[in-house]
């Protein structure tokens, strides 16, 4: 009974992230009626009004006389003047204004604060809706293509480092939330919390691919953290304080300059000069997703560690794994 | 003697002059080449990928409406002075752009805007072309260069009867639509299927792929920095230009990219055609494949190099209110960029640009 609401999120939440992007546009061949103002799911929160539209058409205006005819028009914009109300062969000030009505706001839009601009209308940034800053950080640090061995030394202080950081973050927003909420409710709160921090490994499943190699199947369901405060239905106040401890998590578990400089400091052993450089940036760097209201799907790793395991006397490497693919992803081997 | 001279030249530049342009002739292979079949590879012809094939189904590509195209696509008969070709601006070793900033019209003039490549335009989901997306599908958008006056400036009337004074046409005609008569129709219609013919599918990245299970596998045909700059690339750009498969390196909708923070005197782009204000500064992004030899770049070609270009991303673009979300601060490194540079010269697939089904006829 518990599957089924579970099983319907989750569908919606796909159905929700995958529709937009690739809807082929069956063209009619020789239609050049065909409407240029469709663009998708493309529309933003765009501040240019339509007196900038004005202006900018109204600088094709060389006679200035207020009114803009097709030999004003550079070729490609002369069918705008299809748009001519008043049967003029020209258009004027209002007529353009009728043309220049911003679209409406995108509805992604509320989930991605701050965001605006022509394009995507659906994303924002991963930590912005709960996506690991953690998987963002080791993502880096794979990207680096380091040796085996330099890898796994540089996980070993990449990943403490993170806990702490995570830790740090993760208890003051739990203290911020105290008095918030009612303990069943935090507890529920921790929980979702604790899933999305530690990457969802609870394995539902292990499949073997194609290869024979084995891997788990995580079950993963983490709606954004605010939303889980909504489905709490506090008080507005009490919801405006928990949202905006939320708020404070999130940025408090992205490495900061300080955060940046110290790690990177205690890499000094590790990594060359410029592999630092490149991680140093990377970390500065802040992925973006598509945006969606609820992050769901499931996601696969290895069984099998992707590295060999440390050697006697090493450190020892701790901390989930976060992968995006059903496998991780190959890496040329390269001798130290 | 001097004035003996004068007239030798005289007549010898008047005799050149009055060479008539049917004289120009085309040369095709005995076997016609094909064009219909591509043995294209799995990440093509997987469920996502295929979802950006535009190909109508009217017009499928067929062998004898591409080679027809291919003839119409460099007889310079299609401009009103018979001076210029679409393959004049749209050179195949640049992967069909102009290497000129901006080109050359038949009269001389200069456009405004730099020519877009035509790589992979069968893989374009939307199916709407030009930087500014004014046409809605290839087959009118094909003639919209023949007819404008500033490229080409043929008289769209009178063209049919011009390419029927080449007898040769009848027969590529018939071939391809089944009876001789020349319509505008059907020249579109065949440079259409020409244009969707030319596929890129067999670069370095495509060998690599090939191999792979994953795009996100390291390549084993490519170089440390080659897989160092596609996980870069697949970390950092690959939201907009590998949308959702690995084939088609093709952004599914225009953005602006922060070229420019005016929004009164800058090219407005998508904007201009439909005046909405979010529309502003949005330009079409043509496919990453083979942009090593696409230079310049942007749509106005203000970039001469791919490291300019991501030195803009790297920066973040300047402060249009139109800016897309994703176009943000990248900070890449220079061992990054010459990284990223490194795999996106891994996109150039020289068997296509040299390939002889979309070569000139009339050489």
């Amino acid at each position: 009974m518990r599957r089924v609401p579970l099983f319907l999120v989750m569908l919606l939440a796909f159905t929700a992230m995958a529709a937009p992007q690739t809807a082929a546009q069956t063209a009619t061949p020789f239609d050049r009626s065909h409407p240029a103002a469709i663009f998708g799911p493309a529309v933003t929160n765009t501040t240019v009004s339509p007196d900038i539209v004005i202006a900018r058409l109204m600088t094709f205006d060389r006679d200035n006389d207020g009114r803009l005819v097709r030999s004003e028009l550079p070729e490609r914009m002369q069918n705008l003047l299809a748009a001519d109300a008043s049967g003029d062969q020209a258009l004027d000030r209002d007529e353009i204004r009728a043309m220049a009505r911003p679209a409406a706001p995108a509805v992604f839009a509320a989930t991605a604060p701050g965001f605006r601009g022509g394009g995507g209308g659906g994303y924002t940034f991963g930590d912005q809706v709960s996506l690991s800053t953690r998987a963002h950080v080791e993502g880096a640090l794979d990207d680096l293509r380091l040796t085996p061995i330099a890898h796994r030394q540089a996980l070993a202080i990449v990943r403490p480092f993170m806990d702490r950081l995570e830790a740090d973050a993760t208890a003051a927003l739990v203290q911020e939330l105290e008095g918030q909420m009612s303990s069943a409710q935090l507890d529920r709160f921790k929980m979702v919390l604790d899933r999305q921090m530690s990457g969802n490994t609870t394995p539902i499943a292990l499949k073997t691919r194609l290869d024979g190699v084995q891997f788990n199947v995580f079950k993963f369901f983490g709606p954004d953290l605010a939303q889980i405060v909504n489905s709490f239905a506090l008080p507005p106040d009490q919801t405006n304080t928990a949202i905006a401890a939320i708020e404070r998590f999130k940025a408090r578990i992205r490495p900061v300059d300080t955060d940046r400089s110290a790690l990177l400091a205690e890499l000094k052993d590790v990594l060359s000069d410029e592999e630092r450089e490149n991680f140093g940036a990377a970390l500065q760097r802040r992925p973006l997703v598509k945006a969606g209201g609820v992050i769901a799907g499931v996601v696969g790793g290895i069984a099998a560690p992707p590295f060999p395991p440390p050697a006697p006397g090493s450190a020892a490497i701790e901390g989930p794994a976060v992968f995006r693919l059903p496998f991780p992803p190959q890496r040329q081997v390269l001798e130290p | 003697m001097k004035a003996c001279l004068f007239t030798g030249v005289f007549v010898w530049v008047a005799a050149v002059s009055a060479i008539p342009a049917a004289e120009r002739t085309f040369r095709l292979p005995d076997v016609p080449y094909q064009y219909a079949y591509l043995d294209l590879p799995g990440h093509f012809t997987d469920g996502a990928a295929q979802k950006f094939d535009n190909t109508p189904a009217d017009n499928p590509i067929t062998d004898a409406g591409a080679t027809l195209g291919r003839v119409l696509f460099y007889d310079t008969r299609l401009s009103a002075n018979d001076t210029v070709s679409c393959g004049s601006c749209h050179v195949q070793s640049h992967a069909f752009v102009d290497p000129n900033r901006f080109s050359k019209g038949f009269k001389g003039g200069q456009t405004d805007r730099h020519a877009m490549n035509l790589v992979n335009l069968r893989f374009h989901p939307r199916a709407r072309f030009f930087w500014d997306e004014r046409s809605g599908n290839l087959e009118a958008m094909v003639l919209m260069p023949v007819e404008n006056r500033l490229e080409m400036g043929q008289d769209l009337m009178k063209l049919p009867g011009i390419l029927a004074a080449e007898p040769r046409y009848a027969d590529l005609f018939r071939q391809a639509f089944g009876d001789p008569e020349i319509t505008n129709e059907r020249i579109a219609r065949s440079l259409a299927q020409f244009l969707r013919s030319m596929v890129s599918y067999q670069s370095k990245y495509d060998d690599g792929r090939l191999q792979a299970r994953s795009s996100r596998d390291d390549f084993a045909n490519f170089t440390l920095d080659e897989n160092r700059g596609k996980a870069l690339f697949l970390r950092n750009c690959a939201l907009c230009h590998l949308p959702d498969q690995d084939a088609h390196f093709v952004m599914t909708e225009p953005v602006n990219t922060g070229l420019d923070e005016d929004t009164t005197s800058t090219d407005g782009g998508v904007g201009d055609i439909t005046l909405k204000p979010q529309d502003i500064g949005r330009f079409k992004s043509p496919s990453l494949r083979n942009v090593e030899v696409t230079g310049p770049y942007m749509h106005d070609g203000r970039f001469a190099t791919l490291e300019a270009v991501l030195e803009h991303y790297s920066n973040g673009g300047k402060n249009h209110p139109n800016k897309d979300v994703r176009v943000q601060p990248l900070h890449f490194t220079s061992s990054e960029q010459a990284a990223l540079v490194a795999f996106l010269k891994t996109l150039t697939d020289e068997k296509f640009l040299s390939d002889p089904r979309f070569s000139d006829p009339f050489k």
